[in-house]
Parts: structure tokens; sequence; C-alpha cells
């Protein structure tokens, strides 16, 4: 048992026959992801804070016998059974090139100057940033209070460099200020049997003494696996081929790190060559990057240096939902050579998020560069960082009411630069002459400024300033009352309705009609909720069942199905007309029967309270 | 909440074209002036029905408004005036106010005579409980600073371009770019409507940036609360017009029928007007 190098916990279940789906998401973000995700970790881990890390990145090939308890692994690849098509053929493809060739393609990533993992001799329980790296899978080691909120340090990130793999396996290896080194890996598989005894999919490349993970010293194992120097070393064997890309190693770390670089707080080794501080200017003008960009998609790596250097910059102050002021430096450079605006955001620790577009702004010519001015803004800024830590966004938070503000921070992002591009401009109009009108106003023009004098009105009476209002019916026009309960209008003199799907119902196959103030008329005491419908306008057949569903509005006017959940309030549904009770799920209630376009049911409350709820209706044609 | 009209509610709710009452109308408006560092707003409604105007007289019902800003919501009890200091407002940002009805004790409707017939047998059993909304007014929005409020097009000669024409949508107007001035068709004993082509492809290309920017499912619908779409002021002076002319939807397809509802006369009478000129000329 000593013996064994790999730790795969032993389960008597096994149930997970598939592949880690992080594993996928990662994969897609290829060499790229892989190596913003490695560099982040070092450039985040500094000795001394300011001081410039090193990070070495080098591809190589080795013999496969020389991987640590690689006979091992391979006994569980080749115990693995998938159970779909796609998990059948990565498995396959796992088990050829396990037999192949005796030497595989690895890379690795080796920081220096940084702190690297502490607390691996700890043998206790107790949490080190050693044990969270190396045993646990999602979650990451922080003191900071704000780790719960903080998206940006998901943990989920190791995962890159498994999904980098072919077999989804990686090895680290650490150094820490006293000098002690030890060895450690993970492989992402999924659960599995060999000889009738069950696994789990993820297996730790660990000693396990007495109950207690005990890590590996790194003096058993070949110097690719040994870090000398304090820091931490990524090793990854088996890498895709893809993943081989020297120059896009490059691009990638140039693109990603271009501050860091320029302000010498990062420099990178690849293979020989030494970029940094002092020659990056070189790689910058090279054939390596374009200045102006011909696809949406390229490096604007060489743009934003460009930008950097140019005078214009003002301070951009940008507010969340809560009236927080988040402060950026802008510089914006308008150069009609640039096709499509784009902005660097970086953050101060040197490393760029996204290249940012500006919605309703995309085809403009400018290029820009957003670097936070304080600590608050730059902590905020990770918080907004999605898992690959290629944009910000807020759908990745799981709090609501923090989602919303992200939300809200983002799009005023959107808006001030958009204002900003636009204000430039308009001045670059200024300079032009006009068609000369003066001897006619188009009839357009004149048609249009009557229209909207008549609903737009100048406050403050005085037309110098140029505040605007707006009074309108909140239901549209008033229109000529044409519609009563009763009314049966010809569908030939009326507009024929159109399907309409509930918001979160996405199945073409369903063909859903929404009911308008109109066509729903409802009643509410403590203990009942009475519904007539009228779907005498609809182009389906007027006397047959059909299933109703309900949408819930929240109170900012968003349509959701999924928060509707009748089953919680209510007891039973009638269908008035011939008292039957309706089955019915969180959103939907079934069969409900229509005569002559018309319906009637009731909602019985379990408890006697009223239904405070405001819903949007549809009803559901069957075929 | 600002409420939209497609909203149920639990029970008849009084608001313009509600279909639960026989001709309702609840109109809302204000004035603004600046006065020694503060704004003085003035409010003022028309409410029509008697019922609901009796029960606010006798104290079953208030009277609020509720305001938004990008930033905030508030509620205030209605007043006919109200002041703000100048840095409390800001009238560059897009401010909506809305006036509410809300019951201050559990209230029967079986008093309610300005319900449709369909509620005269059933609206005995309609009961709203305490501080329940029994009607809202229509939304006054304040729409920032608009520079070019009533223009929608701007004319201008640009020698640099590399193009003969060029149309650029500005945040508040359609921009037509010629490169030379001898492209705008001079006037001639009258004859106004020669450089109408241009306005139609303006109008064409603003409303098909308007569908790109701000659409669902590739549809707008007017019919729908316009103050959500993060519209601009270009997009917003659109959604109005085309509102104001009783558009109610627009869609890839119907751009063009939907020109025609905002301006119906941009072809033929370019059409005729070039007929007369060449007529003329001979």
């Amino acid at each position: 048992m000593e013996d064994k190098k790999w730790l795969f916990p032993e389960i008597d279940i096994v149930s997970e026959f598939k592949f880690d789906k992080n594993l996928e998401k990662f994969y897609e973000s290829g060499i790229e992801g892989l190596v913003r995700e490695n560099i982040q970790n070092s450039i985040d881990h500094p000795v001394n804070s300011g001081e410039k890390v090193t990070v070495k990145i080098n591809i190589g090939k080795i013999n496969k016998s020389r991987i640590p308890g690689f006979f091992e692994l391979k006994d569980h690849i080749f115990a693995l059974e998938g159970r779909n098509k796609y998990d059948i053929d990565t498995v396959n493809y796992m088990k050829k090139i396990l037999e192949s060739e005796q030497y595989v393609d690895y890379i690795s990533f080796e920081d220096e100057n940084t702190t690297g993992l502490s607390g691996a001799e700890t043998l206790s329980d107790e949490n080190t940033s050693y044990r969270a790296y190396a045993y646990e899978k999602g979650s990451s080691y922080e003191n900071d209070q704000l780790a719960y909120v903080r998206g940006g340090s998901h943990g989920i990130g190791k995962i890159a460099s498994n999904s980098a793999s072919i077999i989804n396996l990686m090895y680290f290896s650490n150094c820490d200020e006293f000098g002690n080194r030890h060895t450690g890996g993970t492989i992402q598989l999924f659960d599995h049997k060999i000889q009738m005894k069950g696994y789990r999919g993820t297996g730790y490349f660990t000693k396990f003494i007495d109950g207690m993970l005990v890590p590996f010293k790194s003096e058993l194992f070949d110097s690719i696996f040994t870090k000398e120097t304090r820091g931490l070393k990524i090793i990854i064997p088996f890498i895709s081929s893809e993943y081989l890309n020297i120059k896009l190693i490059k691009q990638t770390a140039i693109d990603s790190f271009l501050l860091a670089i320029l302000n010498d707080k990062l420099s990178v080794i690849i293979g020989d060559e030494i970029i940094d501080s002092s020659n990056i200017e070189s790689y910058l003008t090279s054939d390596m990057f374009e200045m102006y960009p011909q696809m949406k998609d390229s490096f604007y790596t060489a743009s934003y240096f460009e930008t950097l250097k140019h005078k214009y910059k003002k301070d951009l102050i940008i507010q969340d939902k809560r009236s927080n002021h988040y402060s950026f430096s802008l510089y914006l450079v308008e150069d009609e050579n640039y096709k499509y605006a784009k902005f660097g955001i970086f953050r101060n620790v040197g490393m760029k998020i996204e290249d940012f577009q500006v919605k309703s702004y995309l085809n403009k010519p400018f290029n820009g560069v957003l670097i936070p001015n304080n600590i608050e803004t730059d902590k905020w800024l990770k918080t907004l960082e999605n898992e690959a830590h290629s944009k910000i966004t807020h759908e990745h938070i799981r709090n609501t009411s923090e989602k919303d503000n992200a939300s809200r921070f983002i799009n005023n992002l959107h808006k001030e630069l958009g204002n900003i591009m636009l204000e430039i401009f308009e001045k670059d109009l200024e300079n032009l002459s006009n068609f000369d009108t003066s001897d006619i106003l188009y009839d357009f023009d004149r048609e249009f400024k009557k229209e909207v004098s008549k609903f737009m009105k100048p406050i403050l009476g005085n037309p110098e300033t140029n505040y605007q209002k707006t009074t309108k019916t909140s239901t549209g026009d008033k229109k000529a009352k044409n519609v009563s309960d009763s009314d049966n209008k010809d569908n030939s003199t009326k507009e024929k309705r159109k399907r309409k799907n509930p918001a979160g119902i996405n199945d073409p196959s369903r063909i859903f009609y929404f009911l308008n103030q109109n066509e729903v008329r409802r009643i509410s005491n403590m203990d009942e909720d009475h519904f007539y419908l009228n779907i005498s306008n609809f182009p389906i057949h007027k006397s047959k069942e059909m299933n109703v569903i309900f949408s819930l509005i929240d109170g900012e006017g968003s349509e959701r199905i999924n928060e509707v959940r009748l089953s919680d309030s209510i007891k039973h549904i009638i269908d008035e007309r011939n008292k039957i009770h309706l089955n019915f799920s969180d959103y939907q209630i079934n069969n409900l029967s229509f005569e002559n376009g018309s319906a009637q049911f009731k909602l019985i409350h379990k408890n006697k309270e009223f239904n405070i709820n405001k819903y949007f209706i549809y009803v559901e044609a069957k075929q | 909440m600002i409420y939209t009209k497609n909203t149920v509610f639990p029970y008849p709710v009084y608001f313009n074209n509600s279909s639960d009452y026989t001709d309702p109308e609840f109109q809302f408006d204000i004035e603004v002036s600046e006065n020694d560092g503060f704004y003085l707003l003035q409010f003022n409604y028309v409410l029509k029905s008697e019922y609901l105007s009796s029960l606010l007289k006798d104290g079953g019902a208030r009277l609020f408004i509720i305001f938004t800003s990008p930033f905030d919501s508030k509620i205030f009890p209605y007043s006919s005036q109200m002041q703000f200091r100048i840095d409390e407002l800001n009238l560059s940002n897009k401010l909506r106010f809305q006036c509410f009805i809300v019951s201050n004790k559990v209230i029967s409707f079986s008093d309610n005579f300005d319900l449709i017939t369909f509620y005269s047998m059933i609206k005995s059993r309609i009961q709203v409980s305490s501080n329940g909304i029994l009607g809202f007014s229509n939304a006054v929005s304040f729409n920032g600073e608009i520079k070019r409020p009533f223009e929608i097009f701007q004319w201008l000669i640009d020698p640099a371009l590399e193009s003969e024409l060029k149309i650029d949508l500005g945040a508040e107007t359609i921009i037509v770019k010629i490169k030379d001035k001898d492209y705008r068709l001079p006037t001639y004993r009258g004859l106004k409507s020669l450089n109408n082509h241009y306005v139609y492809i303006g109008l064409q290309k603003a409303l098909y940036q308007l569908l790109k920017d701000l659409s669902k499912e590739d549809e707008i619908s007017l019919e729908d609360d316009i103050d959500n779409l993060g519209a601009n002021e270009l997009h917003y002076k659109l959604l109005n017009y085309l509102r104001s002319k009783k558009v109610d939807k627009l869609n890839y397809e119907n751009i063009d029928e939907v020109i025609y509802k905002m301006s119906s006369n941009i072809i033929s009478k370019q059409a005729s007007d070039l007929r007369r000129f060449i007529e003329d000329g001979n």
C-alpha cells in the first residue's frame, strides 16, 4: 500500500460518470487561458510586495517511465468506462496516447522570487496554502475577509492546468522559504472500479499514512519535477499539441501582462528568450503584433502600448448601484485606422482582464486603456473577473444583490465610455459646415418637430437650458376603446396575434400566446384568486383544453418564471367551468378548459393571506 | 416601481386605458422652475373617477409620488409643490415621476360605480387591503439634457469623406454627410423634395441600428415601456415619434412600412417634384 503514489479516494457507490465540466470550459480557453492562469498566480505572490517576479516557461519531452506513478495512472485510466459518446471517445483517446509514444510532450511554468506555498510539513488538518492547493478542488486559500465575494480567486483555476493535459494530469513542485521541497499533483478522471473496488475520479499525488495526507519530498523524483529555488513549479505532461505554440505563448504572455512587464514587475523566460521591460518594445513593434488589427479578436497589445504613451488621459469615475465611486485612469486615442474600439482593462498587478467592447460603439476609431487609481477599485475589479480571468461579468456572482450591483456598474461603464467617445465624435463635427438649409426645412424635419413638440417640452420654461420632459400615459397613447369582455372582433380586421414565449422557456416546439390586460381579469381575496381569461382574439381553437403559464414580475419589472412557485402558496386550482381540480406545477396549470374563447379558474390559497404577486399570463396551444 | 400596462393585479386598478373602468383618466404633470439655488416642482393631476376622488377626500385613500433616477428611488406623499436644492436633483439624469393612489384601510368595491358593467355582480366581493394600490397615473419623464430636442437630422458637408455619402448615427441625431455641396439638389421654384432620398436612407439606417442596439428577439414593441430599453437620445426621439405615429412594433421586416408611417410622402413627393422639374426644363 505504501508503494502507491497516487491516492484515489475509495467509494462504495460509483456514480459520477462524467468528466468535470470545468475541464471543458478551461480547455476552450486554450493556451491563452493556461498562460494567464499560471502567470497570474505567480505575480500575485512576490516574496516582497512590489518586487519583480520571473516566470520560466519550458516545453520539452519526457520519457513516460520518468513520470511519477505513471503505471498506476495507466491502470486507473484503463478502468474508466464512459457512458456517453463524448466521454467514451475521450477515454479511448487517452488510452491510445498512453500506449503510443515513449517520449511525451510537457510544458512547465516555474516562478522565481515568489513565496511558494507554505505549510507542506504541517501534518494536522490545519488549513495551510499547501494543503488548500494540493488537496482541495475548488477552494482557494485566502486570509482576506472579502474572499467570499471575490470571484477572482475562484480556485477553480487550478483545473486549467489539468485541462491542458490529454489525460488531465498535472504535477506541481514547491520550495518554501526554509528549503523544504515537495512534489504533488492531481488528475481529473471520473468514478471507476478496479477489481470490484470503487474509486472517486479525482486522484492526488500524495502519501497516505495513518489516515493523514503527507506530501512527497521532491528528491525522490526527476529534476523536471523538482523546484530547487523558492517558489512553485507546474508541470503538465501529455500536453495537447495545440498548446505547443511558442509564438502564441509569447504573444499571450506579453498581451495579458503588458503593464506588469512595462512596470518591471514581471519578466517571462520562454525557453532561452527573456522578455522584460528592457526589450518588450522590440517585441511590440515586430510582426508579432499589429498596430491596427483588422480582426475583432486579434491582439491589441501594440495599440495599447501606443495609447499609453499618448498624452490624453483623464480620470474616469464609475458608480455602482450603491453610489460607490470607482476611479480609473483612462488613456484614449482617436485614430481613424482603428477599425474596432477596444479598451484594455488592467488590474494594478499588471494583468489585463479584458479587451472591453462598449455596447453600440464597437466599430468606432478609438483605442483605450483603463487602470484602477486605487486599491478599492482594483479589488472591486477582481471580484468582477470571470473564472477564466478573461472578462468582467456579473454572471458568476451568486448573491442576487451583489450580482445586480455588479451589473449596474458594468452598464455604467459602457455608458460612460460611450459618452466620452461620443463627445469627441461630436466635437469633430463642429468643424464641418452645414448643408445650406436656410431656404427650406425638409418636410420630414418639420413634421418631426411638430410631432415631437407635442410630447416633449422644455422644463424650466427657459429654452436655453436643454432639459426636456415627456409626459406620457403609462399604457401608451390613449387609444379608442374597442375591447370589452364579450367583444369578439372579427380576426380579419385585427392583426393576427403573434406567438410569444414566456421568458425562460426556449422550447421551439411549444406554442404560447401572451394575454394582455384586456384578456385577463383577476379578483382576489384572502382565500382565493379568481381568474377570467379571454382568448377570443387568438388564432387557435377556442374550445379546447390548454395549459396556462404564469410568470412573475419582479421589483425591476423583469419577467421570471422560475420564481412563481405556485405550489408554495396554492393548495388547489379549480376549473370553475367543470369544477375539476387541475394539475399544476411551479408555474404551469395543465388542461384548463376553454369554451367559446373563455375560461375561468380559481387558486385556493394555503394560508389566509392576499396573494400580492403580479403576474404575466400565457396560454399554451396544444398541437 | 413604475408599472406597465400588462401587469395583472389581483383586483381592478385605475390607470389611463384600463379596461376595467369606464373611460378612466389619471393625468399627472409637473412644472419646473428655478429660483435662487432651488428647483421648484409644481405637481398637478386630473382624476376623472368620482369614486376614487371621494375616497381621497374622505381619507379612505391617499396619494403618493414615486420618483426614480438612475441611482435611486424615493416615495413622497403627494403635495402640490416640492422644493429641491439644485445639487439634490440632477436634471441631466433621466428621472421619472409617477403618481399613485393607495388605500388607507380595507376597502370594498361595492360602491365603486366607475367599474365597467362586467363587475356589477361581483364587485361587492372585491376587497382591497390596507395600503393596496388603487390606481396610478402616467409617468412624467425628465429626459435629461437633449441638445437638439426637435431635430432628428443633421446635414453636413465633409470634403474629407472617402465616399460620396456617409450616414453616421450620433447620440441625438442622424448625421448625413455629403462630400460635395453639389450633391445637395437645390430648391427650385418651390420644389423642395428633391433631396428626400437622403431622408429615406438616413431613416432606414437609423431604424436598423435601433433594432440592433435595443431589440429583444429582433423586435421592439412600442406598446411596452420604452424607458427600460437603454435608449440613447436618438433612439428615444425615434421611439417616441413612432409611438405618436401609432406604430405598434418595429422589426427587420417592416422597416419600410414604418418609414411610411413616419412620413408618408417621402418618395412620391420627390417623384412628382422631379417630374415637374423635368417638364419645366423643357
